[in-house]
């Protein structure tokens, strides 16, 4: 998947568009709890946050099709991603 | 049609004289970068007059900022309480590019990631700039100032959604430094103190 962390657009290497990455309530992955292998719970709206990390594109497409408002966690250093600008 | 001509020639030296690169405001005259999508002047004086200085972000206050003389000049008219902080360009801060153009298409594109330089062929396409880093930081101003309600108390906690002083927000293990422009705070009475970990880019959630 692509990254651009000026607008923190998220797309898929093909260039799909796959949603912007914007949490109102500023949240840190590190506080979550755990509720899953690749998912932690947020205790402000109480939504699944999905770690991107071991997703792969097409992954994460169903995953946004079948819930559009689906929160995703993308680390600026994970290998799956690639910085654009 | 000596007439007309005399007033097209007459009418275009009263325009501000633009270089390359530049655009004159069409209500202020002033002039600014083409990369802003619109006149900071008339962007920061708006900030003034909109209703934007009593906003809430998530039960936080929203500390509302100012650049430009004309705008610092006008707040301090109004009689608005400011922190006035020099805006300087910090060299630390830069984002690296490569732009190619597709030879099929025409197309130019700009990579930012290494790991992408293999899916652009020096078959298809052309280097037109080769790896290289801007500095993304770029003031119109050196004059800035943050608009403090008079009625905020000191230890309270605010959102600041034009931070004025260099923070680094993130580092990428390719060299990339971010810069801070979004930032929980802390009210002391005299100044901000920015909460650089409330904003940081090291990870995404959204």
């Amino acid at each position: 998947m692509k990254l651009n962390p000026s607008n923190k657009e998220l797309y898929t290497d093909s260039g799909t568009f796959l949603k912007r990455l914007h949490c109102p309530v500023s949240v840190m992955w590190k506080n979550m709890m755990e509720n899953g292998s690749n998912t932690r719970a947020c205790s402000h709206c109480c939504k699944t946050i999905y770690d991107t990390e071991h997703l792969r594109d097409a992954e994460i497409e169903h995953l946004l099709t079948q819930d559009p408002q689906a929160c995703l966690k993308v680390s600026l250093n994970q290998d799956n991603v690639k910085i654009v600008h | 049609m000596l007439f007309k001509r005399l007033l097209e020639i007459f009418s275009a030296n009263d325009k501000p004289k633009t270089k390359k690169g530049e655009l004159s405001c069409k209500e202020c005259n002033f002039i600014y970068d083409n990369t802003l999508d619109e006149c900071p002047d008339c962007k920061y004086m708006k900030i003034l007059t909109d209703k934007s200085l009593d906003e809430m972000n998530d039960g936080l206050r929203v500390i509302r900022t100012i650049r430009g003389e004309k705008a610092i000049n006008a707040a301090k008219d109004m009689g608005l309480k400011l922190i006035e902080i020099r805006a300087e360009v910090s060299d630390e801060f830069k984002i690296k590019y490569k732009k190619v153009k597709d030879k099929l298409t025409g197309k130019i594109i700009t990579l930012g990631d290494f790991r992408e330089d293999h899916y652009f062929r020096k078959s298809r396409y052309k280097t037109l700039v080769d790896w290289t880093s801007r500095n993304p930081s770029k003031f119109f101003s050196p004059f800035a100032a943050y608009i403090v309600p008079k009625d905020l108390k000191s230890g309270e906690q605010v959102l600041i959604n034009d931070v004025i002083t260099n923070h680094i927000s993130g580092r990428w293990n390719q060299g990339d430094v971010y810069r801070l422009s979004k930032s929980e705070a802390i009210w002391t009475g005299k100044y901000f103190n920015i909460d650089v970990r409330s904003y940081a880019i090291g990870e995404f959630i959204g």
